[in-house]
């Protein structure tokens, strides 16, 4: 039944987002992004999720990148507070959490561990990754089992 | 897991946290709690965000507009600089503090030194006391941890309409 459908998605979806909540991966913040979502912004969520997924990205390539060829500790400054403010406003405690330990690592200038910590914080980057998208999944498998004729998602 | 203070004493209340802030509960009730009244404010606020981070601004405008007060973004401090110096008003500005060409301290700075009068809040995901002391010394009002939440938002949106 459509209906039934609808409401085992939703039970599906409440239970990622506990489990993520759970393992301190989310927070309140990511609540209030579901709350800005509404028919005036119907795919505010996934905007913003894939928004910050494409930025990170970026910031992680760029990081990588600063490390092993130049070492230019003060832009990696610059990229991690990036990181740290686009994780914050979604938020994603782990990925936050880890940048701000990378932002404070050159400070003691030990090269081996900032190439660490950049590998600790793709890992758990890509772990957000991996389960925002099964979120988002999940969302669109909802809004389809509710019936909804038009969802945005569905055009691309 | 950090709670703005109106949204802890909600809870508090409904005995779902702890003294420790220890969250107890399902998503479904937290996504109840979350559904905080709308606000509304007496006078016309209009809000700058100043922030090179794309996701903040995007999420921070998206606030402003559920709450229906005018908002506009900076990705720089230099270009907020540009909208004071083209003649317009703001109540409140919400700015980063590490941004490229014109960070917050020297923002703020200039801002003051254009006799700017507006509310300036800086932000950030960091925060070191010498970055905030930095920032206040420059003319900065407050100054508070990234994520601006919701709730911080409407306790500062509501002061200043207090104040005019």
């Amino acid at each position: 039944m459509l209906g039934l459908g609808a409401c085992n998605l939703e039970v599906d979806m409440n239970r990622l987002i506990e489990l993520l909540f759970h393992q301190g991966v989310l927070d309140e913040q990511f609540m209030q992004l579901q709350h800005l979502q509404d028919e005036s912004s119907p795919n505010f969520v996934y905007e913003v999720v894939t928004l910050y997924f494409r930025e990170s990205e970026k910031l992680l390539r760029n990081l990588r990148a600063l490390l092993y060829e130049c070492t230019d500790y003060k832009k990696m400054g610059i990229h991690l507070n990036q990181m740290m403010g686009s994780s914050s406003s979604i938020v994603v405690k782990h990925v936050q959490n880890i940048s701000v330990r990378l932002y404070f690592r050159p400070q003691s200038s030990n090269w081996i561990g900032c190439i660490q910590s950049l590998e600790v914080l793709e890992h758990e980057y890509f772990y957000l990754k991996n389960k925002l998208h099964e979120f988002l999944q999940i969302e669109q498998q909802r809004v389809i089992a509710a019936g909804v004729r038009y969802h945005p998602l569905l055009q691309q | 897991m950090a709670f703005g203070a109106g949204s802890s004493n909600y809870m508090k209340m409904k005995g779902m946290l702890k003294e420790d802030n220890v969250y107890e509960g399902n998503v479904l009730q937290l996504k109840g709690i979350l559904k905080i009244r709308d606000r509304s404010f007496k006078k016309n606020l209009r809000v700058l965000i100043v922030d090179d981070d794309k996701v903040t601004r995007k999420v921070m405008m998206a606030m402003l507009r559920d709450l229906k007060v005018e908002g506009k973004e900076a990705v720089n401090g230099k270009e907020a600089v540009d909208f004071f110096a083209a003649g317009e008003v703001f109540t409140l500005v919400l700015m980063d503090m590490e941004m490229p060409f014109m960070n917050g301290p020297e923002t703020t700075r200039f801002l003051r030194g254009m006799g700017v009068r507006a509310k300036l809040v800086g932000m950030s995901a960091h925060l070191t006391e010498k970055e905030q002391k930095e920032f206040l010394d420059a003319g900065g009002d407050e100054f508070y941890m990234k994520p601006v939440t919701r709730t911080k938002l409407v306790a500062l949106l509501q002061a200043i309409d207090e104040e005019l």
